[in-house]
């Protein structure tokens, strides 16, 4: 037995459709820019195919040190927690989600930009997702948050189970 | 290269290696003999997990035509094993049916090339192996791929 860790880092192929990619690049170094395109990269995605367990995409790239991101998941129905513990992702350059999707966790601790929490938020609530973690580095913690996104409630902070940093916001639309 | 044949056993049978040396002289390997030199398989089919547990040769080739390969734990913790290809002849080769932990732990395999359709249960196929090339071609489903770059 030896304590290695994979070192993984590009995801290696396509893969049309994934059941239960719970944790499958956790800890690789998958790093820099990561597109993630769904309906281009996974042609064949339907909007269950992220199903099986309760929390299929939960760190599917979890504490990889990925910085910046462009993803599609507009045929995802929950992709939850599937950036968890990626505390260098500080920007985004594209956020498509499905309509009344569940994000739940998904960017949690994270440390995004303004600049690339506006695109993810705003692509959020054009999207009426259900629910949205995502990190946001110190600056963009203002008291205008509320009024700049519209948000019924804003929460900060998480229960101990995820290790929230203090970064987080939980963003509802009711 | 030596041409290593692997025998479906029943449950009833000895696994056992069939393989010639440069000389053409069959040679019998037990499954526990460790031949620390390159090998090449042609299989016709895989069905016992656990079959190359710890085993140490360098370089796995899988050539021949395997119609369905049921694998779990196959080459899990192989020492020595730095390279995998499935490649050559794939005529009848596209899924793996349960590639659990199939090269987990493997601490030198650097470098996997596998040209299959279908991956049924990847769940740590290749966990705690420090991966650094993986080339995966022709995937079109991976079902359950838990933990299978972690």
């Amino acid at each position: 037995m030896f304590d290695k860790v994979s070192k993984l880092t590009k995801i290696p192929c396509k893969f049309p459709s994934l059941k239960n990619a719970r944790q499958m690049f956790m800890e690789c170094n998958i790093s820099g820019h990561l597109d993630l395109d769904m309906p281009r990269d996974f042609p064949n995605v339907k909007t269950n195919s992220f199903t099986g367990g309760n929390y299929p995409t939960a760190y599917m790239f979890g504490k990889c040190p990925i910085t910046s991101i462009s993803f599609d998941v507009s045929t995802c129905d929950h992709c939850i927690s599937m950036f968890n513990s990626c505390t260098q992702l500080t920007s985004c350059s594209k956020a498509v989600f499905m309509v009344g999707g569940n994000y739940q966790n998904m960017f949690s601790e994270s440390m995004f930009d303004e600049a690339s929490a506006d695109i993810i938020i705003a692509a959020a609530r054009t999207a009426n997702v259900s629910m949205l973690h995502i990190g946001m580095n110190s600056a963009y913690r203002n008291d205008n948050f509320k009024s700049k996104h519209g948000c019924e409630q804003v929460d900060e902070g998480y229960d101990d189970q995820w290790k929230v940093t203090g970064t987080n916001i939980i963003i509802k639309w009711n | 290269m030596l041409n290593v044949i692997f025998y479906s056993p029943t449950k009833d049978e000895e696994l056992e290696w069939k393989t010639y040396d440069v000389d053409g002289n069959e040679v019998v390997i037990k499954e526990t003999t460790a031949v620390n030199r390159p090998i090449s398989f042609a299989c016709d089919t895989m069905v016992n997990g656990d079959s190359f547990f710890a085993y140490d040769s360098s370089i796995l080739s899988f050539n021949g035509q395997m119609p369905s390969l049921v694998t779990a734990n196959s080459m899990f913790e192989c020492t020595n094993i730095t390279e995998v290809h499935f490649n050559d002849d794939m005529a009848n080769f596209n899924s793996v049916k349960n590639g659990a932990s199939m090269f987990a732990e493997c601490s030198k395999l650097k470098s996997v090339k596998i040209e299959l359709n279908t991956l049924v249960n990847g769940e740590k196929m290749f966990y705690k192996s420090p991966i650094t090339t993986l080339e995966c071609p022709s995937f079109e489903s991976v079902l359950y791929g838990q933990y299978m770059f972690s």
